[in-house]
């Protein structure tokens, strides 16, 4: 499973964050929550994500403090909302597709 | 394990506030779940590294045409400007003025077509194997746009008080304007090249890049074939023409032989 969303990792950080502003253990136990477990990516893998998703300007991100230690949170911009919604709309028609071809 | 990432990332060039930042990343990760599988240091500085060298090394690429295209424009404006082409001789030394055309002629080519490559290149990315490439593609195209700039400096130095005075200045500050956007370029180039990345391709050739009809013998042959028949409309003679098609015919082979290895030119 890991390595089918290596492509799609991106829209999914994307929507994750979609409802509101996260740091990277909680993106990961979001994402890891929602997929039922299933994604079992080396949670480490994330944070180079965010960070390639913060310099296209598609996230943007902030020191916070948490129990004494500094903790970045992670924001969707609005261009990250439209990037979400183009994957979105992309892997839709893409397992439509797929959907009507296999048995 | 933060220690050993620390270490990994100093490893291949991610330092200063940016490794900090990772770090205190990490360690709060570790706080909130201490058996966190956060994966092997040495993998995840790699794939930080393959990422940050990926967006330089194609912000550098477009920043280093853009400096060519200042380039291109500082030297191309008084050479157009020129009321008068002076007698060869009538300047400083001919020691000066052969080798200062000639670096315009062969540096302004050389920029071209490396800076147009790395472009290229940077614009249909492949991936952080590709990385290396536009790295020497984009030093290869500063070297010839200093190469160019400084071949037109020389010129005017050459000709000073032979032609306008006006003229020699602007020559002049349009080689000052070039070398400060070559700078300011190659300051971002070797930014960009102090983060290691973990895989290299091997070279697939021109056609990776201008199709698979490209070929380097035909581009030799249209530049020389150019040549040749601009210049012999424009100064009205086919030998002169002739001379200066092969001229051009003998620049590319030797600048290709030169430079195939470091721009990829062939597989």
């Amino acid at each position: 499973m890991s390595v089918a969303v290596k492509g799609y990792l991106d829209p999914v950080i994307l929507a994750v964050l979609a409802g509101g502003a996260l740091h990277g253990y909680a993106v990961i136990e979001e994402l890891k929550a929602r997929s039922g477990g299933e994604l079992d990516l080396p949670e480490g893998t994330v944070y180079p994500a965010l960070h390639r998703l913060e310099r296209r300007g598609l996230l943007r991100s902030s020191w916070t403090t948490a129990e004494g230690r500094r903790r970045r949170i992670y924001r969707l911009t609005a261009s990250g909302r439209r990037e979400l919604a183009s994957r979105t709309r992309e892997w839709r028609t893409f397992a439509r597709v797929v959907d009507g071809v296999l048995p | 394990m933060i220690d050993e990432l620390a270490r990994e990332l100093g490893r291949v060039g991610i330092r200063g506030r940016r490794r900090e930042r990772i770090l205190a990343e990490f360690a709060d990760h570790l706080a909130c779940d201490p058996q966190a599988p956060l994966g092997e240091p040495r993998q995840l500085a790699a794939q930080f590294a393959d990422e940050l060298a990926s967006d330089a090394a194609r912000r550098t690429a477009f920043g280093a045409f853009s400096a060519l295209a200042v380039v291109a424009f500082a030297v191309a404006v008084p050479q157009l400007t020129l009321p008068t082409v002076p007698d060869i001789a009538s300047g400083r030394s001919m020691f000066l003025v052969g080798p200062a055309t000639l670096a315009m002629v062969i540096g302004s080519q050389i920029a071209f077509a490396a800076g147009v490559l790395a472009a290229m290149r940077a614009l249909r990315f492949g991936g952080p194997q590709e990385v290396d490439l536009i790295r020497r593609r984009v030093a290869v195209a500063l070297g010839g746009g200093a190469l160019t700039a400084t071949g037109s400096a020389l010129y005017a130095v050459n000709f000073w008080g032979v032609v306008p005075s006006w003229w020699a200045l602007l020559a002049v500050a349009g080689a000052g304007a070039s070398a400060v956007s070559l700078a300011a370029s190659a300051l971002a180039y070797m930014w960009s090249s102090s983060i290691a990345v973990s895989q290299t391709e091997a070279a697939r050739g021109l056609s990776a890049d201008l199709g698979p009809f490209a070929r380097p013998w035909l581009i030799g042959a249209v530049a020389a074939g150019t040549m040749l028949v601009a210049t012999s409309m424009l100064e009205g003679s086919v030998v002169e023409g002739a001379l200066r098609g092969g001229f051009e015919a003998i620049l590319f082979v030797g600048c290709f032989v030169a430079l195939r290895r470091p721009l990829a030119l062939t597989q």
